[in-house]
């Protein structure tokens, strides 16, 4: 149990796919305290495990860490292997990560999401998530694969104007 | 007829800037249209599309500006629009698009990604680039908002920058822009 240091980009494993969880063995159960530890530790919402440089398919989520959330929200959330099953709405938030300091983006995000996954227990879960959470549990998922807010940056922050007349 | 002036301006950054020029601009019945504006680091960087009333005349306008750069520290262009220059749907639209590039900071990120979009056609009609990071592992981060012609086939402009990523030891990710409708 220990709070690991956070990888910044460009470390590769923040661009690398992570592995699938087949059993939640002993080492498994390290890691998901190892990265709850340094989820506490932060002053991040949500951590994936290859953040901590365990490539597997593992993330945390705790919106209950957001100052002033107003929203509905489960709080503490640890998913294995988690497949978001469905997206509905679009929405832009304004996004940062603990691997890449000092930048923000505008970053399309569906508003309503089901994530699916095994707890901690290797149990089948699944969550309906909104807004804020739902926000954060699609930045993790794209951490599994390989993929940054960076990535979906939809517009520069200084263009609030589409380019295109409708 | 309605005459257009574009005005770029840029000097170390205090508040008051944008007062004192469109104070001038009001003053002179000016109509400020669209604009353009950020701050890098120290310093303030303004574009702006201004549309001239018939008085007091643009001699007079660009005498009250010379004062008010003066007195910011700005420097300051005035440029005369033609009527095309100054329509509201000037360039013609393609498929909008954007575009990250970033990685460990190095030298010809920009010059090699903007050279291979040229190369294909492709404008840039926003870009920002910002260096983030330790001082002793900076990292690049560029964005851009491009425009691709009819005749740019996105397949090809995708592996042209696949080509580039591993030369760059960058990161690149294409991708529409979506818009939402609400």
């Amino acid at each position: 149990m220990a709070v690991r240091e956070i990888l910044q980009y460009p470390h590769p494993v923040l661009k690398s796919k992570s592995r699938k969880v087949h059993a939640v063995d002993h080492r498994i159960k390290g890691i998901i305290r190892d990265v709850l530890d340094t989820l506490s530790n932060s002053p991040g919402v949500a951590l994936a495990a290859p953040q901590i440089g365990a490539p597997y398919r593992l993330i945390v989520c705790d919106a209950s860490k957001k100052k002033g959330l107003k929203e509905p929200h489960h709080g503490l959330i640890v998913l294995l292997n988690p497949v978001v099953r469905l997206r509905e709405g679009g929405r832009i938030f304004r996004e940062g990560c603990l691997s890449v300091p000092d930048y923000t983006g505008n970053v399309s995000r569906a508003e309503r999401v089901c994530v699916e996954g095994l707890d901690a227990e290797g149990r089948v879960v699944s969550f309906d998530a909104k807004g804020f959470e739902a926000l954060a549990l699609q930045h993790e998922v794209d951490h599994l694969n390989g993929i940054l807010f960076l990535d979906r940056i939809a517009s520069l922050s200084t263009d609030l104007f589409r380019r295109k007349v409708y | 007829m309605d005459r257009f002036v574009l005005i770029t301006a840029a000097g170390p950054d205090r508040p008051g800037i944008v007062a004192g020029i469109t104070r001038v601009l009001h003053q002179t019945g000016c109509n400020i249209e669209d604009s353009s504006m950020t701050r890098l680091r120290g310093e303030f960087a303004m574009m702006l599309i201004v549309r001239l009333s018939s008085k007091p005349g643009l001699k007079e306008i660009q005498r009250r500006l010379k004062k008010v750069q003066r007195t910011l520290g700005l420097s300051l262009l005035l440029k005369p629009l033609s009527r095309a220059e100054s329509r509201r749907d000037a360039g013609k639209a393609g498929r909008d698009y954007m575009l990250s590039v970033y990685g460990a900071d190095r030298p010809g990120i920009v010059y090699r990604v903007t050279r291979l979009l040229a190369s294909y056609g492709v404008n840039i009609t926003d870009m920002n680039t910002r260096v983030v990071g330790s001082l002793k592992a900076p990292i690049y981060v560029m964005v851009l908002e491009v425009e691709l012609p009819a005749r740019a086939k996105v397949p090809e402009v995708r592996s042209g920058l696949l080509k580039l990523r591993k030369k760059l030891a960058v990161d690149i990710t294409l991708h529409p822009v979506e818009s939402l409708r609400l």
